[in-house]
């Protein structure tokens, strides 16, 4: 009040200079704090309130794609996306025009006040001294309470800085968990062919006898026919893989294309999923029946398992059921239809799309590797080679990982991470169905009807023919793979003729050298592939009876294990167990169940 | 009279001093601004194949509305019928509220010729979010794709949204190439 008083009788500055000041500096000051008000109530709403009107209406969504004959529900959500549409840009629009508006009221506000203190400054006078003591009192008291807040301050920060380490922040997720390690993927079998596709089962412990007419050592049996509470399943050759306690193999018709996961335990049904067609397919594309519309085996990381099609149509699903993602690679030109499985190589899903050439000649084919976790391509390489049925199999070589694959005329590896060829030998003829094995250095390949040939892994670049040694040249299977512990080398032929070789004798002058045996097995036929457990070699013939070999060099059949069905799928072995998907049923076999 | 008046004390120092503050804040926010005009060296881009489209370029730009946004890149797209980028999975073949997965109704379906329809993003509609370009990515061609538009980015010194980002998707670029476009060899 007395600065009122002196400035009113000892300034020279205008009243009504200082007047207008200090009344732009209320106005302004007014202004701005209902501006700040209204951009804090705009904040509040928006990031508290509005987030959950956009939870309900995403909740009306789903019920309307429940239900979508609901006309009325239809209608409110029509209305609320109108009302959160325009909520949301109006006060973003707000925002935006009212922080400009809040800055200039705050710049107006501080020059009026600059204005409203020149114009009342008023020079010191010399003022009668107040009591001295008790000023000193008063100050006293505020360094005592300033001394005490600034303790209590450095106490709480000091506080903080050794909790803040000691708290355990959610960290921001990545897509989810990495790829399996080699430890996981061997325990399991989680592509055509198990562990690097090589048809060998780490596990010992596997039944080598049982008998689905008085039920020895069968687990359980679940119908693919839709009788006895199974699901009635689409037809497919493809063979199970299994993670953990999850069984997958796919089914389809020239109409519908699903994915079937099955309980290892129980054989129950968890979850069968239709898996959407991208593929445009005109009247007449058809596939030879042999092969049908679900040849290619599936793959699975234990995050997600993978299927594609002869349409092209791949897809992906977690392991609950959801599709994660599906695309199409486009309609491959095959001559018998579509059937190479899928090859896992970390997270990345790897497909030999092999096709027949253009109407021009070019070469058609490529490798494909896409992340499992998006079905995003990381990477694509061209191949100079025809149509195939053949499965690339990913192989631990002696120092890198190898891309193995064959078809007509050459055989291929690649660096899986990449894609980059690290080498290549022609000319081999012929449809190439059986897949890639190795033994030691060497990756050893079918050329139906013709020979057997192997081929160092350790070599590099394009190869000539002589790149080519042949290991035999008669009991050549068209369908079924091969199969080698390292020194023996064993094939079964569609007719029953299994043969075993010997892969010891670094050369020999005639390839029939190698030769240790063949045996008929008469009026069967074999489509699944042969399986080594321990020192089993296990032969599933098409009428359900597994012939369990000795691996000796001389044929011995120790025993047998017989089950009542169809069978074309080669079978799955995880600890103690085997899976075998027949026609009719799906099985599981376990050594005292 | 010129004695007190060369005489400053306490107060009136401290009292100056934040007038100075504040009018040096506003200085240099009226420089920071006019610097803006001065073309920087480097901008910050999101890299397209590292992007995982999670959602956090809706919510940690420093600006309230993202200067991320959603970008077309219609020699990848397969104009389809049924996009999965503006339609919910499973969805009626209909431009209802109810249908699109867009939560701004930020893209427009604009019919070409049976059976193929253009998809284009309304930019001022677009908050980032992302689900198109998920949904794209999973089930069609991946067309659609998030970038940060330079009209609307300040270009922080520090991205609020590069420092979120769980995919390191975040790259500095030249800024004679200020784009990271999906199928485009050679970038903009
Ligand atoms: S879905 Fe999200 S990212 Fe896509 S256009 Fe709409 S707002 Fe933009
Ligand atoms: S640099 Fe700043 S303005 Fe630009 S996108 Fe990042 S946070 Fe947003
Ligand atoms: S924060 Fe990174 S991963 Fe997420 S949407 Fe933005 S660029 Fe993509």
């Amino acid at each position: 009040m007395d600065n009122k008083t002196n400035t009113a009788t000892t300034s020279s500055s205008p009243p009504v200079a200082l007047s207008a000041a200090r009344a732009g500096a209320g106005v302004a000051a007014v202004f701005a704090l209902i501006i700040a008000g209204f951009l804090i109530g705009n904040w509040i709403e928006m990031t508290f309130f509005f987030p959950r009107q956009e939870d309900r209406l995403l909740e009306m969504k789903q019920a309307v794609a429940a239900d979508p004959a609901d006309e009325q529900l239809t209608l409110q959500v029509r209305q609320m996306d109108q009302t959160l549409m325009q909520k949301r840009f109006r006060r973003l629009d707000f925002s935006k025009k009212g922080g400009y508006l809040l800055l200039g009221c705050v710049t107006v506000l501080l020059l009026s006040l600059k204005f409203a203190q020149y114009f009342e400054y008023r020079h010191p006078m010399p003022q009668p001294q107040p009591d001295q003591t008790a000023e000193q009192v008063r100050s006293a008291k505020r360094a005592r309470f300033s001394v005490t807040v600034a303790l209590l301050a450095a106490a709480v920060a000091w506080i903080v800085a050794i909790v803040w380490p000691l708290v355990q922040f959610e960290a921001p997720t990545l897509i989810e968990t990495g790829p399996p390690t080699i430890e996981e993927v061997n325990a399991n079998w989680a592509t055509f062919r198990g562990p690097q596709g090589q048809g060998i089962s780490p596990y010992t412990n596997i039944p080598i006898k049982w008998d689905a007419e008085n039920g020895t050592n069968i687990a359980w049996e679940t119908s693919l026919r839709g009788e006895n509470g199974g699901p009635e399943t689409l037809p497919g050759f493809n063979s199970p893989v299994i993670w953990e306690n999850h069984i997958f193999f796919c089914g389809a018709t020239r109409q519908q294309r699903q994915v079937y996961c099955f309980d290892l335990q129980t054989g129950q049904l968890r979850w069968a999923r239709d898996v959407p067609m991208l593929a445009v397919i005109d009247e007449d594309w058809e596939l030879m029946e042999d092969t049908g519309y679900a040849a290619c085996t599936m793959a699975t990381d234990g995050r997600r398992a993978y299927t594609i099609f002869p349409t092209g149509d791949i897809a992906a699903f977690d392991m609950e059921g959801n599709l994660v993602w599906n695309k199409n690679l486009g309609l491959p030109q095959s001559a018998y239809g579509y059937a190479s499985s899928l090859a896992m190589y970390e997270d990345l899903v790897i497909i030999q799309f092999d096709q027949f050439e253009d109407d021009d000649g070019n070469p058609q084919s490529r490798m494909i590797a896409l992340d499992g976790a998006t079905g995003r391509m990381a990477w694509e390489t061209p191949r100079p080679v025809r149509d195939s049925w053949s499965s690339p199999v990913v192989v631990k070589t002696a120092d890198q990982f190898q891309l193995i694959t064959c078809a007509e005329p050459s055989v291929i590896a690649y660096n899986p991470a990449d894609g980059q060829m690290i080498w290549s030998a022609a000319e081999l003829m012929g449809d190439m169905a059986p897949s890639p094995v190795i033994a030691g250095n060497k990756a050893y390949f079918i050329e139906v009807y013709n020979r057997i040939v192997a081929v160092k892994t350790d070599s590099t670049g394009k190869l000539t023919e002589e790149a080519f040694e042949t290991i035999a040249e008669d009991d050549l299977p068209d369908i079924t793979s091969p199969i080698t512990d390292g020194k023996l080398l064993w094939m079964i032929t569609t007719e029953g003729i299994v043969s075993c070789w010997d892969l010891t004798p670094e050369s020999v002058s005639d390839p029939s050298e190698r030769m240790l045996y063949d045996h008929e097995f008469e009026k069967e036929s074999f489509y699944a592939s042969p399986v080594l457990a321990g020192s089993k070699l296990y032969l599933l013939g098409n009428k359900g009876l597994m012939h369990i070999l000795d691996t000796g060099r001389e044929y011995k059949e120790q025993t047998q294990g017989k089950i009542d069905d169809m069978c074309y799928a080669s079978p799955a072995v995880v600890d103690g167990t085997i899976v075998i998907r027949g026609i009719n049923n799906l099985w599981c076999i376990k050594a005292n169940p | 009279m010129a004695e007190q008046k060369t005489s400053l004390d306490r107060r009136r120092f401290f009292g100056q001093g934040l007038w100075g503050a504040c009018f040096a804040g506003i200085g240099t926010a009226a420089g920071f601004l006019l610097g803006k005009t001065k073309k920087p060296e480097t901008l910050w881009q999101i890299d397209p194949s590292k992007c995982i489209a999670c959602g956090n370029c809706a919510t940690y730009c420093v600006l309230e509305h993202s200067a991320v946004k959603c970008v077309q890149a219609y020699a990848i797209c397969g104009y389809c019928d049924f996009c999965p980028g503006y339609l919910e999975p499973g969805a009626r073949l209909s431009t209802g509220a109810e249908n699109e997965l867009c939560p701004t109704g930020a893209i427009e379906r604009n019919f070409i010729e049976d059976p193929y329809y253009e998809y284009n993003i309304i930019e001022d509609k677009c908050i980032a979010c992302g689900k198109c370009v998920k949904a794209c990515e999973a089930f069609g061609n991946g067309s659609l794709f998030l970038q940060v538009r330079h009209d609307r980015c300040v270009n922080c010194n520090e991205c609020a949204i590069a420092a979120a980002c769980p995919a390191d998707a975040f790259v500095r670029v030249p800024v004679e190439h200020p784009y990271l476009l999906k199928g485009v060899k050679d970038h903009a």
